[in-house]
């Protein structure tokens, strides 16, 4: 399936966001440095583009998880609670992961188990049910 | 059929670690038991249209003072219009101003096909076919005051737009049909297309979520007296299809499909309340009926519809741990070709994302994520 996952040359930026955050987190939960710049350099490329891509939430994830993957959790925390905010009001992208699952997430892998269920509590208050954030809570809670 | 996951955490969830252990684990058996009762009843949901003709689109009765002949036809481009079936509204309009060419509001229902609020932002097509259907809408005879205020309204929006001027130009139209709807309290049609401004104008960046909360106002209190409103029922969805109001949305979800059966939009918005509520089950049998819907032959839907429910079942699939079905999903939608889509709807394209795993939520069954990304691991993956 790896192979298949790669940005269509000419599809709409936000496929090519929608590769770019995959890679990001999946470069950031392999502690893998040199694939994150790839990825930041590919969104800089695009955004430079098209800066309406800018408007997103993915840009954003995408710097929180580079960000992560560099050791700053600080920074990847500030990048992500005003979306996560933001999205608790109007709402995620209709198939999208909630920035405060992502959140969530990073917390849990930096050893932050008890920050960590809170943010998936608030998550699945404001996008219930889902799956991920369920097992994840139940990580945080057994931790 | 209803089965409700915990939607808000128990609070003594905080307080000790081995029931808050113990509460996980439940909320994690009741989610494996769902996604398997899920899995043998929904496929009987599933219902293949078989009239090559949409019949049913729920009752509209607006009124005109053209020929008495022609409002089958423009009610029916009335309905249309509510459930956003533009090419079909376009049609039947188009009918009505050829029966009856001095029929100025007919040209008006022509202009609002190209208008098509909520969707994608129109075309410079849209933008000039909108514009010449409004100057013959000028030109004919046939209109009352009330007409003529629609068809005034309207031109607040296409006159003098230009790309990226939606914002203002939608505002501008709103505050007309506000008018409108306050000059003529009686006319239910006025009283629905003016929310309908209001949430096709709502400013992206609003928190309190104002023109979503007015909008509701109006139309909540009227889908009592009008169930079988096609426009009522799809814009309470509309307005609230976020998570503060999605709960409000929920009876107009569990109607909205039996209004307008063989309409694929009219079958998958439910699912956008079902989705933010987290009730699985309703979202992919939403999503299943709305994509037969739009396979069937004879209806020649778009295929954007089709990507669109497609991305929807994906999701809903991997929420409720039936990744089996969530992968054939994501082979289906690279088939579809480019030229099978409506270019007037470059969003729904985007849609074709839905041919990526998506790493986050299907890490545990379908791969590592050095074998689902195609990245090179720097350090050994620690088990997750």
């Amino acid at each position: 399936m790896g192979e298949h996952l790669q940005p269509i040359a000419n599809a709409g930026s936000s496929s090519q966001l929608a590769t770019l955050l995959a890679h990001a987190e999946a470069a950031a939960h392999l502690r893998d440095q040199k694939s994150v710049a790839v990825v930041l350099q590919q969104l800089e490329t695009l955004t430079s583009k098209e800066s309406r891509a800018n408007d997103s939430a993915a840009p954003i994830e995408i710097r929180a998880w580079v960000a992560f993957t560099h050791g700053d959790l600080k920074d990847a925390v500030a990048l992500l609670k005003p979306l996560a905010e933001r999205q608790a009001k109007i709402g995620k992208g209709e198939v999208e992961i909630p920035a405060r699952e992502m959140l969530a997430d990073m917390l849990l892998q930096r050893g932050k188990p008890a920050e960590a269920l809170e943010q998936y509590r608030q998550s699945l208050s404001s996008d219930p049910n889902r799956f991920n954030a369920l097992l994840d809570a139940i990580e945080a809670a057994k931790q | 059929m209803h089965f409700f996951f915990p939607c808000i955490l128990p609070n003594s969830i905080e307080t000790s670690m081995q029931p808050r252990r113990l509460l996980w684990a439940i909320a994690l058996a009741a989610l494996l038991m769902h996604a398997h009762a899920i899995a043998q009843t929904t496929s009987a949901k599933m219902q293949q249209p078989k009239n090559s003709s949409p019949a049913k689109l729920g009752t509209v009765d607006f009124q005109i003072t053209c020929a008495p002949g022609v409002r089958a036809d423009f009610n029916r481009g009335v309905a249309l219009l509510h459930s956003f079936w533009h090419d079909r509204a376009f049609e039947a309009f188009e009918n009505v101003a050829s029966s009856d060419p001095d029929c100025a509001i007919a040209y008006w229902g022509e202009a609002m096909t190209h208008f098509h609020q909520l969707l994608a932002s129109p075309t410079a097509e849209d933008i000039q076919a909108g514009a010449a259907e409004l100057a013959q809408a000028d030109r004919a005879l046939e209109t009352s005051h009330r007409e003529a205020s629609y068809i005034n309204a309207l031109h607040r929006f296409f006159d003098g737009y230009r790309a990226d001027d939606y914002l203002p130009h939608a505002t501008a139209y709103s505050d007309a049909m506000a008018t409108v709807a306050k000059n003529y309290p009686e006319d239910l049609e006025a009283q629905i297309f003016y929310p309908l401004a209001l949430l096709a104008s709502a400013p992206p960046n609003d928190l309190q979520l104002a023109n979503l909360r007015k909008a509701f106002a109006i139309l909540n209190p009227l889908f009592r007296g009008h169930p079988n409103h096609p426009g009522i029922a799809h814009y309470v969805i509309h307005a609230c299809d976020n998570p503060q109001m999605a709960h409000d949305g929920l009876n107009a979800a569990r109607h909205y499909a039996q209004i307008a059966p063989q309409v694929p939009h009219a079958l998958h918005m439910p699912s956008h309340i079902f989705a933010r509520l987290g009730l699985w089950q309703d979202d992919i049998a939403s999503n299943l009926a709305s994509k037969a819907a739009a396979e069937a032959a004879g209806l020649h839907h778009g295929a954007e519809n089709r990507l669109h429910t497609m991305e929807f079942l994906e999701y809903a699939y991997l929420q409720t741990g039936r990744f089996d079905e969530a992968k054939p999903i994501v082979a289906e939608a690279a088939t579809i070709q480019p030229m099978d889509v409506d270019p007037r709807y470059p969003n729904m394209w985007a849609a074709v994302e839905a041919r990526y795993p998506r790493c986050r939520l299907s890490k545990r069954k379908i791969g590592s994520w050095a074998s689902i990304c195609n990245l090179s691991p720097t350090q050994a993956l620690p088990a997750s």
